[in-house]
């Protein structure tokens, strides 16, 4: 079944078609890969199914409920969490408070439970350290946990991202090229993580990534966008013999 | 003054008068990382609601409440329209904001009186702020004829209030609401992408700073004795903030010690033009170029103030750092 559901989605910067009426779906319990050359619209996708811009037409279907024209929060209440393509961690907190910063109706949060009844949140902050602590082991990062988080490396701080979309126990999670900028020994044990995530807790993933060769021998299904369009949706087994998709990389090689 | 002890009690209590300014800073720049430049504003409406509070017969501890809840109210309903803008916009818009109301409790009586004369041919009189005279402010505190203990009991009272705004702008810091609050300083669209409702922490801060910053205010204004909009002029509202910075945002303690540091400096002026008699130069001027320098120093080799920021205590977390420095 398609958890999520994009119909005819369309935005332009002005004169600029970024994403050209597309559709697709995302199935439930796989891992979806989105790749295209620079600039086709990938990530200009993902911000308007995150909420982070608005639409220009079309629609967002999430789980069986539409979500265009939601706000970012309203959309993560629903159970959608993203990363970003540069890391956009909180740098000067430790990297465990910006694990639980993503933990869902968390009561101290608010200016009253903060205040007056401490009791309520702190052993539910108990509960939640533990569980970020579990996480952050399950992805390497528990040595870690008390650093200021501008300290970690490149490919930590892509972890760390992917660790606190996970803490808010997303349906869906949409992660901007989670192994850009990481070495490609590493970048196969993310996907070996998110392999792992999915299993244990039956989470969607919907990824940008340009190492292809990784995410294929990961990913269920892959689409690959062009100039604002979608020009392939399929297995990853059949991307590479694709003639549209072998155009927009590599050019028109009986033009030349 | 012929007895010392009277203008150190005095300077001891500008302190803690500002010691309470800058705390109601430190909440809103130091962790919300909101430019607030128009604090000199919520002083001031503190300072008249107090005011006007005794003035009608209200007990002092009505007039306290009043002023907390008057400029927290406005600082309140200034950030339903700050708010929309950028970090940058919003210092200039308060700002604007701190000096429009200024020159609006200026002109408001003389204003009224016109208007009335205007429509009605007669000669109106109202006399609700004292426009460019001021007003005159009745002390919290009654003692006649013992000044030293009048003084005794009005340093217990602000200082009494300093600590427990010190401990509620802790309990607020240290707890998951402060968490959220340095993500928003941080990165409010990551923030918001996490589920936080940006605008109604923004909305609670600005509310709760002007709310304490009113407090402030209030406090000064009757020990003072005299108010009028010239004494809430932008200068005020630079003095906090450079007590913020020098001390170390987003550090409670070092906002308080910033606070020392610069009525220090100004007790220092104000005693080397008093004790010296004549110089050729005034001292009082002196004391800017000291804070000035002392800026750019604390720029240079400390950026993040004399004491900078320490990690988010909860109980929770404390408990795991242990266990993970011990493991």
């Amino acid at each position: 079944m398609a958890i999520l559901k994009v119909k005819r989605l369309s935005k332009s910067f002005g004169g600029l078609k970024a994403v050209d009426s597309i559709d697709l779906d995302v199935e439930e319990e796989t891992i979806t890969g989105l790749i295209g050359p620079n600039g086709s619209g990938k990530t200009t996708l993902f911000n308007m199914i995150s909420g982070v811009i608005p639409r220009d037409s079309g629609e967002i279907w999430f789980r069986g409920e539409r979500i265009d024209g939601l706000k970012p929060f309203e959309i993560y209440a629903r159970g959608i969490v993203r990363s970003f393509q540069i890391p956009r961690l909180f740098w000067k907190l430790t990297v465990l408070d910006n694990m639980l910063l993503a933990a869902r109706g968390f009561n101290g949060e608010s200016l009253v439970g903060a205040i007056f009844k401490r009791g309520g949140w702190i052993l539910e902050e108990k509960r939640l350290v533990d569980k970020a602590l579990d996480i952050l082991d399950l992805l390497g990062l528990s040595d870690s946990a008390f650093k200021p988080t501008y300290q970690l490396s490149g490919g930590q701080m892509k972890l760390l991202e992917m660790g606190r979309a996970l803490m808010a126990d997303p349906k869906l999670l949409l992660l901007d090229e989670p192994t850009a900028g990481v070495n490609p020994k590493l970048a196969y044990s993310i996907f070996g993580k998110i392999e792992e995530v999915r299993r244990a807790y039956g989470t969607t993933f919907f990824v940008i990534e340009h190492r292809v060769e990784t995410l294929f021998s990961y990913a269920n299904w892959v689409y690959v966008m062009s100039n604002g369009s979608l020009i392939y949706g399929g297995k990853p087994s059949g991307v590479i013999s694709d003639s549209r998709v072998q155009k927009a990389y590599l050019g028109d090689i009986h033009a030349a | 003054m012929s007895d010392p002890s009277i203008f150190v009690m005095h300077i001891a209590f500008r302190i803690g008068v500002y010691g309470i300014a800058a705390l109601s800073l430190n909440i809103e720049y130091g962790y919300t990382g909101l430019s607030n430049f128009g604090k000199a504003a919520f002083l001031m409406m503190g300072a008249y609601t107090a005011a006007i509070a005794v003035e009608n017969g209200l007990h002092p501890v009505i007039a306290i409440v009043l002023s907390i809840v008057v400029a927290g109210f406005i600082g309140l309903s200034a950030s339903l329209f700050a708010l929309k803008f950028r970090e940058d916009y919003l210092a200039i818009t308060m700002l604007a904001f701190a000096e429009i109301s200024r020159l609006i409790l200026r002109n408001f009586d003389d204003s009224v009186r016109a208007l009335t004369k205007l429509i009605t041919g007669v000669e109106g009189y109202t006399n609700i702020f004292g426009g460019v005279h001021g007003k005159v402010v009745r002390s919290f505190v009654s003692i006649p004829g013992d000044y030293r203990l009048y003084n005794i009991v009005q340093l217990t009272l602000v200082y009494g209030l300093l600590a427990s705004s010190y401990v509620f702008v802790r309990l607020l810091s240290d707890s998951p609401y402060g968490r959220v609050l340095r993500a928003i300083r941080e990165d409010e669209l990551a923030s918001q992408t996490l589920g936080k409702k940006t605008w109604v922490y923004k909305m609670q801060i600005i509310g709760l700073g002007s709310a304490l910053a009113g407090l402030a205010g209030a406090l000064n204004a009757q020990f003072e004795g005299y108010i009028s909009p010239e004494s809430f002029q932008p200068h005020l509202t630079f003095a906090i903030w450079m007590m913020v910075i020098l001390g170390g945002v987003g550090n409670n303690l070092g906002v308080l010690l910033g606070a020392t540091l610069v009525e220090s400096i100004e007790a220092i002026a104000l005693f080397v033009k008093s004790f010296f008699g004549y110089l050729p130069f005034d001292p009082v001027n002196i004391q800017w170029i000291f804070v000035g320098a002392s800026i750019i120093a604390i720029i240079a080799f400390k950026p993040r103030g004399l004491l900078e920021e320490r990690p988010i205590k909860t109980p929770a977390v404390e408990v795991a750092r242990i266990g993970y420095t011990k493991g």
